[in-house]
């Protein structure tokens, strides 16, 4: 007797989860988002679609090749309020889960971003792991400008495009630190003209852009974190190779004007210049140590006078200290104006003499 | 009342699972909200305040605390107690549970969709008996610390050692002082004290065991939602796992997580009968798990307006720990004067 109910109750229950369930074809997937500013709403919302159809090499038909990538663009006061309108225009769910990148107009990240964290704190497909970046001029037309000859698979391609260490000129930016409350933080600065390019960093303070630092700039902050590999390094005298052989380390002295110190610990050769650097090893050491620790240098200045601490040397900082309390009392971002910076590199040289 | 012996194994992965299932919840963002950067040492401080009552209670008996307990009115009120307190334990987790899942899985399903499933499942498995609530703990509770134990180890990459310091996070007194409440969050070893007649492997042996394990879990997962910078109060374990270096592998926590919260109450359900049948001298408990679901059941209702704010722990925190921790030693260092009781360290069955 009580067989003949297990049967359909087991049903019931292992079913329950059929009553929301989206096939994938009824989704839209969108792979970037652009915010620029609105004419009669707040802003306008570009989301850029991947079209399953095309990044497997389709064909349309006129017998042309298809772009993998859609974009449509919505004025509205909200990004969820976008969402619905795509829906209702698009015959399709509009699914944010493969997102890759939320491009802000220049103009949108210096009126400030502030609004925009509890909308997409609110969104749990949003990944953590997006990028974010800030464009010259419109988000809508730099999306437009997208174009990857090399990777037909739109949501690889701005992986790649961000996270790829062999290219010391952009970096990632991911949103996780913007949805945890942080203000002060780089992202990559987008131009676009043939096709999508990293030029230099945009730099945020309180939510807002407060300087545009050069893609110079960028390898800096690169090396700094040690996000860089076989890293090309112009000096006057020639070309270096360079990799890193221990993650940097920071030492502050928490005085009346702060003390910082970086370690830096790299090995690589030069590969193109002077004949010196290939003849004498220690002349080439000098040389590198020299122009790089300048250029860290004048970095590193540079974001002192921006007031931003991009590098979050506050929480090396807090280790000399027992309690938070303690590192309030201190007043960092007071302190950190008056701040002095050193740099110690320790280069190996590897070329076989 | 019940004729089968829980196994070492199973009775450790029952305690395991007890204590840690909260972690799933909201219970680093209590330690971290209480003691900030200072949060792991909160952990360390509990726990060794948890090792030293347990250390001490264990070493005095090896008997199930309602035995201990001289007095018929004084054994109804802590037996009473003991149950008020795990149903709604058992609530606040039942409410969370089912509106964490509808908000990750099943955002347009009406609650009824979860609550049934999860309803029948713990009615089901507590009322299948201890054997049941043991094997399945036994079985599950190490693959699930297990696959956990990968995911948060998968995350390291995104781990900042910095985020760990100042050292003492918002002060001693945040850390050692009103810390100290939070040795509420391990309330659930009081089920510890009812076990030594539902085991036949050494009551001691358990308890440091369970401690133990869950102390790594305890250090392993709040320092790694510290490590990660974690602000998000709502399920921190999920930003912890959303930050490993596979992509997608957050979709394993929801699995997870509803299962140790299945496991936990099923647990509880299945205790909070027996506890009540033992305290009142009944023949047969099974009858009251229906009735006990349903109290849990609405209870939860109470809290479902508002998972986040988790009243119950929030104003219960401070007096919470008397029951399984002041209260216990208190019984322990009174019974010797008591003739009645202590004479011999036999198991006692209900």
């Amino acid at each position: 007797m009580m067989k003949k109910f297990i049967f359909p109750l087991l049903l019931c229950l292992l079913l329950c989860s059929c009553y929301d369930a989206t096939e994938v074809d009824d989704l839209a997937y969108v792979v970037a988002l652009g915010i620029d500013k609105g004419e009669e709403k707040k802003m306008k919302v570009t989301f850029q679609y991947a079209v399953p159809l095309n990044i497997s090499g389709g064909v349309d038909s006129k017998g042309g090749e298809s772009a993998p990538l859609f974009s449509a663009t919505f004025e509205t006061d909200a990004i969820h309020l976008a969402t619905d309108i795509a829906n209702d225009k698009m015959a399709k769910i509009t699914d944010l889960s493969h997102l890759k990148l939320i491009v802000f107009s220049e103009e949108i990240a210096k009126d400030g971003i502030t609004e925009f964290r509890r909308d997409l704190k609110e969104d749990f497909e949003i990944r953590p792991d997006t990028s974010l970046a800030v464009c010259q001029g419109s988000a809508l037309e730099c999306l437009e400008a997208v174009s990857s000859p090399l990777e037909l698979n739109p949501s690889r391609f701005y992986e790649d495009f961000f996270a790829n260490t062999a290219s010391v000129y952009s970096f990632s930016q991911d949103i996780s630190d913007f949805l945890n409350g942080k203000t002060e933080f780089p992202m990559p600065y987008l131009i676009y003209e043939d096709a999508l390019e990293a030029y230099g960093m945009a730099i945020m303070k309180n939510d807002r852009l407060q300087a545009l630092y050069f893609p110079q700039d960028t390898v800096i902050y690169n090396i700094l974190r040690n996000t860089f590999t076989n890293l090309k390094f112009e000096t006057k005298q020639g070309v270096f190779r360079l990799d890193s052989r221990l993650p940097p380390s920071i030492k502050i002295e928490t005085l009346d004007k702060p003390k910082i110190t970086f370690f830096l610990s790299l090995t690589g050769e030069a590969v193109a210049g002077e004949e010196t650097l290939f003849s004498d090893s220690k002349k080439a050491e000098q040389i590198l140590t020299q122009t790089l620790q300048k250029r860290i240098l004048n970095f590193l200045y540079k974001t002192q006078k921006t007031d931003c601490d991009i590098l979050d040397l506050y929480k090396h900082a807090r280790k000399n200290f027992f309690t938070e309390q303690g590192f309030i009392n201190y007043n960092w971002n007071e302190k950190y104006k008056d701040a002095e910076f050193f740099v110690q590199i320790s280069f190996q040289n590897t070329r076989v003499q | 009342m019940e004729n089968y012996q829980l196994s070492g194994k199973e009775a450790t992965a029952l305690m395991i699972n007890l204590l840690c299932s909260k972690l799933f919840l909201l219970a680093p963002g209590y330690f971290i909200d209480n003691a900030g950067s200072g949060a792991l040492l909160t952990v360390i401080f509990v726990y060794a305040v948890a090792f030293a009552f347990f250390g001490i209670y264990s070493s005095k008996t090896k008997r199930d605390i309602l035995s201990l307990i001289p007095s018929n009115f004084f054994k109804g009120l802590f037996g009473a107690l003991s149950v008020l307190l795990l149903v709604f334990s058992g609530a606040g987790t039942f409410s969370q549970l089912v509106h964490y899942i509808k908000i990750m899985a099943m955002p347009k399903s009406p609650i009824a969709f979860l609550v049934i499933p999860f309803a029948a499942a713990m009615v089901l498995c507590a009322y299948a008996g201890l054997k049941s609530v043991g094997k399945v703990h036994g079985f599950f509770v190490p693959i699930l610390f297990s696959v956990l134990l990968v995911l948060v180890l998968l995350s390291v990459q995104s781990f900042e050692f910095t985020n760990l310091f100042p050292i003492f996070g918002k002060g001693f007194r945040a850390v050692f002082g009103e810390g100290f409440f939070l040795l509420s969050s391990l309330f659930e070893l009081l089920v510890l004290l009812y076990l030594p007649s539902l085991t036949s492997a050494s009551f001691r042996k358990i308890g440091f065991s369970a401690l133990s394990v869950s102390l790594f879990f305890f250090v392993l997962l709040i320092g790694a939602y510290l490590l990660i910078d974690g602000k998000t109060q709502n399920l921190p374990i999920f930003s912890v796992i959303r930050a490993s270096a596979l992509s997608r592998t957050d979709s394993l926590f929801l699995l997870l997580y509803a299962l140790s919260g299945m496991l936990y109450l099923s647990a509880v359900l299945y205790f909070c009968a027996y506890i009540f049948g033992k305290t009142f001298g009944l023949a047969t408990f099974k009858p009251l798990i229906l009735p006990f679901a349903l109290i849990l059941i609405s209870f939860s209702e109470i809290t479902f307006l508002n998972p986040e704010e988790q009243i119950f722990l929030r104003y219960t925190s401070y007096f919470l720990w008397i029951l399984p921790f002041l209260i216990p030693l208190i019984i322990t260092w009174i019974k010797p004067k008591n003739k009645k009781f202590g004479r011999n360290g036999k198991r006692d069955e209900a």
